[in-house]
C-alpha cells in the first residue's frame, strides 16, 4: 500500500473546506503550496469558488421572521405543560403560578357556593312531596294527620289481599295506624290529588259501599295546614 | 503579494468573529434553557434567515419553510437546557432544522417541477439579473446532476458554511463519509457540468 504523501490529492480533498472558509491555517498553507504549481486544482477550486457564490445568491429572499415567531410563541403557550417538564421546578413557577391560583381560587368559591346552597335548601324532600311526608306514623303521634286525609277501620274478617284491592282501587294507602292496627289513615297514592276534598268525599263515600268496611271518613285537616 | 487564497474567505481571517458569534449564542442558548424568551427571539431571529433560505432550496412553499423552521425552534425551546456546547450553537440549530426537514419533505413530497427561484429575489446588485439568473440555472443544473445525499453535503459546506467535522454531526455520519460525497459531488460537476457562460468544462480527467 502506497502511503506516500499525495499533495495533489491533499489538496482536492481540502479544496471545499478552503471554498467555504473552514479549513485551518496550516491547511491554507498546504493548499496554497500546491495551487502555485498545479494549474488543474487552481481549476477546481474556481469552479468550486463560482459553484459556491452561485448557490449563495440562487435564493436570498425576504422572509419576514415576525408571523412565524408569533405563531411559535402561541404554540408555545398553548402546550405549557409539555413545554414545562422537562425544565426545573425553579425554572417553570413564574408564568404559570398565576393561572394555578386563580384556578384554585375559582374552584374554592365554587365549592363554597355549593355547600351554602345546600345548607340553605329545605331539608326534607319529603316536605315538597306529600306522599314521602306522609310517612308511616301511628295516628297518636303529633303529626299524625297531616298527611292522611281518610280513616278506614275493616271488619276483622277481611283478609290482606282484599284490603290491598281495596286501596288499589281507591288510589289509595295506608300511611298511619293505630297503636293496635285497628285503623287505617290513608292517603291518595296520586300527590296531585291529595288537596281535593271532593276526591276525599268521594273516595270515602265508595269505601263505605265495600264489603268488610266498618268505617271510612275523611279526617278533618286544622286550618292552616292547607291540605 | 496576495494569495491565491486571500479571496476565499479562510475561517482564520474570521475565526474571532466566528467565536464572538457563537459565545453570543451560547449566552442566549443558556438563557433559553431557563426560559427567556427574550432570548429565544434573538437566538430565532439570528438564525431565521439563513434557515429559511436553506430550506427554501428544498421547497418553495413558504408555509412548509414556516413550518420546519418553527419545528426546529420548539425542539431548541423545549431542549435548550439540555445543551452540552458540543458543537457551536448554530450547528446544533442546523441539525435540528435539518431532521426537521427531511421529516418534513417526505411527508409533503415537493412538486416535481419546483422553480427554487419562484419567489425569491435574487441576490447582489452588481451583476446584472441576466448575470445572476444565469448563474443560478448554472447552479442547479449542478445539483440536479447529484444524489441527493451529495446535494444536501455540498449546501451544508457551501450554502451553511459548515466544516466537515460539523456536517457529519449534522448528517450523523463519517467524517469519511462526508469527505467521499464531496469527493463524488465535485468529480460529477466537473466531468458533467459545463463551464459557466457556456464553455467546455474541464473534462480534463481528474488525478486522484
Amino acid at each position: 500500500m502506497n502511503h506516500e504523501p499525495n499533495p495533489h490529492r491533499e489538496t482536492w480533498d481540502l479544496i471545499p473546506w478552503i471554498v467555504n472558509g473552514t479549513a485551518t491555517a496550516a491547511q491554507c498553507d498546504s493548499v496554497e503550496q500546491h495551487l502555485s504549481e498545479c494549474a488543474d486544482c487552481r481549476d477546481e477550486l474556481a469552479q468550486q469558488q463560482q459553484f459556491k457564490n452561485g448557490m449563495q445568491a440562487a435564493a436570498t429572499g425576504a422572509f419576514d421572521p415576525q408571523p412565524g415567531l408569533q405563531r411559535l410563541f402561541a404554540r408555545i403557550d398553548a402546550e405549557p405543560s409539555v413545554l414545562d417538564s422537562g425544565r426545573p421546578a425553579s425554572m417553570r413557577g413564574g408564568r404559570w403560578t398565576p393561572w394555578l391560583a386563580a384556578a384554585v381560587i375559582v374552584q374554592a368559591i365554587g365549592l363554597a357556593l355549593l355547600v351554602g346552597m345546600m345548607w340553605g335548601r329545605p331539608a326534607p324532600e319529603v316536605a315538597a312531596q306529600p306522599v314521602a311526608d306522609a310517612g308511616y306514623r301511628t295516628l297518636s303521634s303529633a303529626t299524625a294527620q297531616r298527611g292522611a286525609t281518610i280513616r278506614l277501620v275493616v271488619g276483622p274478617d277481611t283478609s290482606l289481599a282484599a284490603l290491598r284491592r281495596l286501596l288499589g282501587e281507591a288510589r289509595l294507602q295506608i300511611v298511619e295506624s293505630t297503636a293496635d292496627n285497628a285503623a287505617f289513615g290513608l292517603a291518595p297514592t296520586d300527590v296531585s290529588l291529595s288537596t281535593s276534598e271532593d276526591r276525599t268525599a268521594h273516595a270515602v263515600a265508595w269505601l263505605r259501599e265495600q264489603p268488610g268496611v266498618l268505617l271510612a271518613e275523611p279526617i278533618a285537616r286544622p286550618p292552616g295546614t292547607g291540605r | 503579494m496576495k494569495s491565491i487564497t486571500d479571496d476565499r474567505n479562510p475561517r482564520n481571517a474570521d475565526t474571532a468573529s466566528d467565536a464572538d458569534g457563537d459565545a453570543v449564542e451560547q449566552l442566549l442558548l443558556a438563557a433559553v434553557g431557563r426560559g427567556d424568551r427574550i432570548a429565544f427571539e434573538r437566538l430565532y431571529l439570528r438564525q431565521h434567515g439563513l434557515l429559511a433560505r436553506f430550506i427554501a432550496r428544498h421547497t418553495a412553499r413558504r408555509d412548509l419553510i414556516d413550518e420546519i423552521i418553527n419545528d426546529a425552534f420548539w425542539v431548541v425551546w423545549r431542549k435548550a437546557a439540555e445543551f452540552r456546547g458540543e458543537s457551536k450553537v448554530a450547528t446544533w440549530i442546523i441539525g435540528i432544522a435539518y431532521r426537521c426537514m427531511l421529516k418534513a419533505l417526505r411527508q409533503n413530497v415537493p412538486s416535481a417541477e419546483q422553480d427554487l427561484d419562484e419567489g425569491f429575489e435574487l441576490a447582489g446588485t452588481e451583476s446584472s439579473e441576466a448575470e445572476q439568473r444565469e448563474l443560478s440555472d448554472w447552479v442547479r443544473r449542478g445539483l440536479d446532476l447529484l444524489s441527493p445525499e451529495q446535494r444536501m453535503t455540498l449546501e451544508l459546506a457551501y450554502y451553511l458554511g459548515q466544516s466537515c467535522d460539523e456536517i457529519a454531526s449534522i448528517m450523523n455520519c463519517a467524517n469519511g463519509t462526508v469527505k467521499a460525497r464531496l469527493f463524488h459531488a465535485r468529480l460529477r460537476l466537473r466531468n458533467s457540468l459545463p463551464a459557466l457562460g457556456g464553455d467546455v468544462a474541464a473534462n480534463a480527467p481528474v488525478r486522484k
